[in-house]
């Protein structure tokens, strides 16, 4: 057999991982809220998590990208923390039939090729089916993981906030 | 208007004339006339007679006989009110509800193509979940979309839990036939301080390296000489359906049971050969 543990970094210090654990938190902290993961991305620069809102009454998909900037190395963790860019993007899918909506939509993707406001950090964007909205928060990934059920709940309280305010941007457009 | 025509004459029949730029031909078969027109020894701007029609008639314009001329294509299609196929005339929200109806249809096969492309991520982070709530962390995630590979560490004991995912029916005719089938490896680990011991085991994984396979029940020794940590893992199959449902639902009282079992077997094993 091929050894599986030739598929991960063999990392010597848990540091190195730190983003991985806070991808693992982040996926917990979905599920608990009804979001579960349809698709992983997952490389030594970036992680990708996509999730299906089961019972949500605007979105359908979030996406949640994390992109790790400080804190691989000793002298920087202890220096400037685990800093990490986490991008949040809300996805309403309208599962249009209609023909006149249809026109409508082409006029607005159009528009939108040319267009993408953005509305208090939160940038909107139209592409077929689907309207997005995402935002971009810089974090501290020490806050939220290995700090027991105190970092999970909130971890969540961040994550539900941000997808609030998201939700809210998309509300006028779920059909 | 339309033109009535009396019926061709019966295929063995020799009661047909046929009119062409270079004369007159017949009485002959309509299957020799079927067969010369297909051939092109009777060109497609002939004529037909036979007893019964009042004069000569263009072979298009005879509807019974340019069906059998075309195979049942019409070369010069009837005109119809609108579309391909006459249609009794219908409002603008019948024809709208009627193609939403097709698009609905189409939306039930594209979600349930979704689903078989989807349930093994959803396995994933019930996986990833409910590992989480046994007291683990996730310490690696690599994943290609069909190989799915997680690591996580018990950061008090030092204790590590490994998975390989692969997910055997990605799409739903896979899935009819074998069912959500994945290939899943487990793997539960333990750092072991002695050198020897962890000689000992890459030894052993050198020898399960001839293994293509490994049948269910085998259960295999690996070593990570870097981090210092020693392995037992074995192969299993799991329908990932009987954990996900097709509405998205994990059952995770079921899911935690399974991997509790498998962990504690392989540390038991684990503990009978390194301790």
């Amino acid at each position: 057999m091929i050894s599986i543990l030739n598929k991960f970094n063999n990392r010597a210090e848990i540091r190195e991982s730190k983003d991985e654990i806070l991808v693992g938190e982040i996926v917990r902290a979905m599920s608990r809220q009804g979001y579960v993961s349809v698709k992983f991305v997952a490389s030594p620069d970036l992680q990708r998590a996509s999730f299906k809102a089961l019972n949500d009454p605007v979105l359908t998909y979030l996406h949640i990208t994390l992109d790790r900037k400080t804190g691989g190395g000793a002298i920087s963790s202890a220096l400037i923390g685990a800093k990490a860019t986490l991008t949040i993007s809300a996805e309403v899918k309208n599962y249009i039939a209609d023909p006149d909506d249809l026109v409508a939509m082409y006029r607005t993707d159009l528009a939108n090729i040319f267009r993408m406001p953005v509305l208090g950090g939160v940038k909107l964007n139209h592409e077929l089916n689907s309207i997005f909205a995402t935002t971009t928060k810089l974090i501290e990934i020490n806050d939220y993981v290995l700090k027991g059920e105190a970092g999970a709940q909130r971890l969540i309280g961040m994550l539900d906030g941000t997808i609030d305010d998201l939700r809210d941007r998309l509300r006028a457009y779920k059909k | 208007m339309s033109v009535t025509f009396p019926p061709l004459p019966p295929p063995d029949a020799a009661a047909l004339y046929v009119g062409t730029p270079e004369g007159q031909l017949g009485p002959m078969r309509l299957d020799d006339v079927v067969r010369q027109h297909a051939s092109g020894q009777i060109p497609p701007d002939a004529a037909v007679w036979y007893d019964g029609l009042p004069q000569w008639v263009p072979f298009n314009e005879h509807p019974e006989l340019r069906s059998l001329l075309t195979g049942g294509r019409n070369s010069t299609p009837t005109p119809v009110a609108a579309g391909p196929v006459a249609q009794p005339a219908r409002s603008d929200d019948e024809l709208d509800r009627q193609f939403g109806e097709l698009i609905k249809g189409s939306w039930d096969y594209f979600n349930a193509n979704q689903f078989a492309h989807h349930v093994d991520e959803v396995f994933i982070g019930a996986v990833i979940t409910s590992t989480l709530d046994s007291g683990y962390s996730l310490i690696d995630l690599t994943s290609d979309g069909t190989n799915h590979y997680l690591r996580f560490q018990q950061m008090e004991e030092h204790t590590r839990i490994l998975y390989q995912l692969h997910h055997l029916a990605r799409s739903p005719a896979e899935a009819k036939v074998l069912g959500h089938v994945a290939s899943v490896t487990i793997g539960y680990g333990e750092r072991v301080s002695n050198l020897g011991r962890i000689w000992g085991a890459v030894k052993a994984e050198y020898k399960s390296g001839y293994l293509q396979s490994a049948e269910p029940g085998t259960v295999t020794i690996d070593a990570d000489l870097e981090s210092g940590y020693i392995y037992a893992q074995i192969d299993l199959f799991w329908n990932i359906t009987d954990y996900v449902d097709d509405h998205y639902q994990t059952d995770y009282a079921k899911l935690g049971a399974h991997i509790g079992a498998s962990i504690h077997a392989l540390r038991k094993y684990l503990h009978g050969r390194i301790r």
